[in-house]
């Protein structure tokens, strides 16, 4: 036998920071397609801006605290922080909010807590929920699908509210199945296609690089929510359909819950995460002056993540004693 | 390395000559009257008021703890320099009034409450062992300290958050960060000070020390270049 004196740990995974992150930056590579087709360049450019000032925020954190080895983007994290932050945004938002939102995501969310993995709070939530209480009107002003926008945005862009402020205000959405799951209603210019956001998934999920426990309870608590409490009161199924594919519900769930650095490591402590994320979402939704609270939901149930750790070993333990009891008392009747 | 600390040691005297300010700063070091610091420090108005408010309860009722030291049981501390600061209150509720137009909406009750606030309760103990002269000067001193964080919490606050300075407009063009009006930025906007403050003194020492090494060096460089002459 040979011994190789080396440094822990001693055991590898295959998957890698850098290796999830790739993963991630595919599905949102895709998103930006579909956010290039329904709004043009600027779409683009304002991923361009929220990803240059995630990097560099990153860098100047690095720089300020004398991390100079550390100044390299090799976990892409800084990346893909901004590029989920800028598909939470309306095409519209301009770009000096984008950058500030991305600062505040990164210099206050994420690097006082440490290097990457050691936040708390995830940074896009964070960011968003920043921008939404500053910026509130812009952050719930869309643009019209289907219409290139200026890069600079004027009077001359025709600015609507989404379904999910319509639902809030008390009205009934006039957009079909087919418009909401293909995206073709306004919204974050990401978040609205629905299709590509739930085939993201699927790819996550076979890539390993997200678990299934957070979005199931979450979107299932949200249905049920949602039916038990229908906001459109003659029928329950339309309710259902806007409440979770109208708004950033959907993405919430994919890019924002599975955040593995967020979330509890076991999966009964997932559910009672992504079930807790749901409830909090609706009740976010239903009683809150905001159109969306799935961003602040996340942030609430981030800070309960140790709670669900600690409840979901504490499970683990009492089965795991349950167990040992039952073969020694089924092995003392078998002798 | 044998130092004698020539710089290090005046340094700390000196920060130690400002206690209360620079020095185990109430708000920034040692973490009291928090709810003031974060709620009440969105606006430059709203900062003053309670500034001047803490001046007129705070400096009296430690003189006072400092007089009837012995006169008052220790169990009852407590409860009589609260409720002298709550009396005090009254008049003073008074007398800032006409500074702001909507004190009651602005502030709610965080007036009322300076008569129970932390920095009050923490600083009795010691200024009951005091003689009224020093207590004075240590609340004044505290005083500074929370005044000194206060205003810079809210200048910062009101300046980004709003774009004015005591409600005059000073930022051209409809840059606002309103969410720093927030609680939640006071927050945040305090921890980056106390980050920045710790940062700050670890440095100097650290530059001070830097400078005495090279002091040390040049000193033994230039005692062996004369022994060689």
């Amino acid at each position: 036998m040979k011994f190789k004196p080396q440094q822990p740990p001693h055991i590898f995974h295959t998957d890698s920071n850098c290796s999830i992150m790739g993963d991630v930056l595919i599905t949102t590579v895709c998103l930006y397609f579909m956010a290039f087709y329904y709004y043009g360049i600027r779409s683009l450019l304002i991923g361009l801006t929220a990803v240059v000032a995630c990097c560099l925020s990153q860098m100047l954190y690095m720089t300020l605290m004398g991390k100079k080895d550390e100044i390299s983007l090799r976990d892409w994290s800084p990346i893909v922080t901004g590029m989920i932050i800028s598909l939470m945004l309306p095409a519209s938002i301009p770009f000096s909010a984008v950058i500030i939102i991305c600062m505040f995501a990164i210099l206050v969310a994420k690097a006082p807590f440490g290097r990457t993995g050691e936040n708390l709070f995830n940074p896009a939530a964070a960011g968003i929920a920043f921008g939404v209480v500053c910026w509130g009107p812009q952050m719930f002003s869309y643009p019209q699908p289907m219409h290139s926008l200026p890069l600079i945005i004027d009077e001359s862009v025709r600015l609507v509210s989404n379904p999910s402020s319509m639902l809030k205000l008390g009205g009934i959405p006039p957009y079909t199945f087919s418009e909401v799951i293909f995206g073709n209603v306004p919204g974050p210019m990401g978040a609205t296609n629905i299709l590509v956001i739930t085939a993201c998934l699927i790819f996550l999920l076979c890539r390993g690089t997200v678990r299934w426990h957070q979005p199931a309870a979450f979107i299932a608590v949200c249905t049920v929510f949602a039916f038990l409490f229908p906001r459109i009161s003659y029928s329950r199924g339309q309710s259902v359909l806007f409440e979770l594919f109208s708004g950033s519900l959907m993405f919430a769930a994919v890019f924002m819950l599975n955040d593995p650095v967020t979330s509890p490591k076991r999966e009964i402590g997932r559910l009672m995460y992504g079930a807790a994320a749901g409830f909090i979402t609706m009740l976010a939704r239903y009683f809150g002056s905001f159109p969306q609270g799935a961003c602040f939901a996340i942030l609430l149930v981030n800070s309960m993540c140790l709670l669900f750790d600690i409840f979901s070993e504490k499970i683990y333990t009492m089965k795991r004693r349950e167990l040992r009891e039952f073969k020694f008392t089924f092995g003392k009747a078998i002798r | 390395m044998n130092l004698n600390l020539h710089l290090v040691r005046p340094y700390a005297k000196a920060r130690k000559k400002f206690k209360g300010i620079f020095y185990k700063n109430p708000v920034v070091g040692l973490g009291l009257a928090l709810p003031f610091a974060v709620v009440c420090s969105n606006t430059l108005q709203n900062a003053a008021i309670i500034c001047i408010a803490m001046l007129l309860s705070f400096v009296p009722t430690m003189m006072l703890a400092s007089a009837l030291n012995k006169k008052i049981p220790a169990a009852l501390h407590f409860i009589a320099y609260p409720s002298a600061a709550a009396i005090l209150l009254i008049p003073i509720t008074l007398l800032v009034t006409p500074l702001s137009a909507n004190l009651g909406d602005n502030l709610g009750f965080y007036l009322q409450i300076l008569a129970v606030n932390s920095l009050l309760i923490y600083s009795v103990r010691p200024c009951a062992k005091m003689t009224p002269q020093k207590a004075a000067k240590y609340a004044l001193m505290n005083w500074l300290g929370f005044s000194l964080v206060m205003l810079c919490l809210a200048f910062i606050r009101e300046l980004l958050g709003s774009g004015t300075l005591w409600g005059v407009p000073v930022l051209a063009g409809s840059f606002k960060l309103s969410g720093l009006a927030f609680p939640f930025a006071g927050f945040i906007m305090l921890g980056f000070m106390m980050a920045f403050i710790r940062t700050l003194n670890r440095q100097m020492y650290r530059l001070l020390i830097h400078i005495e090494i090279n002091r040390k060096e040049e000193k033994r460089v230039l005692d062996a270049a004369r022994s060689l002459q």
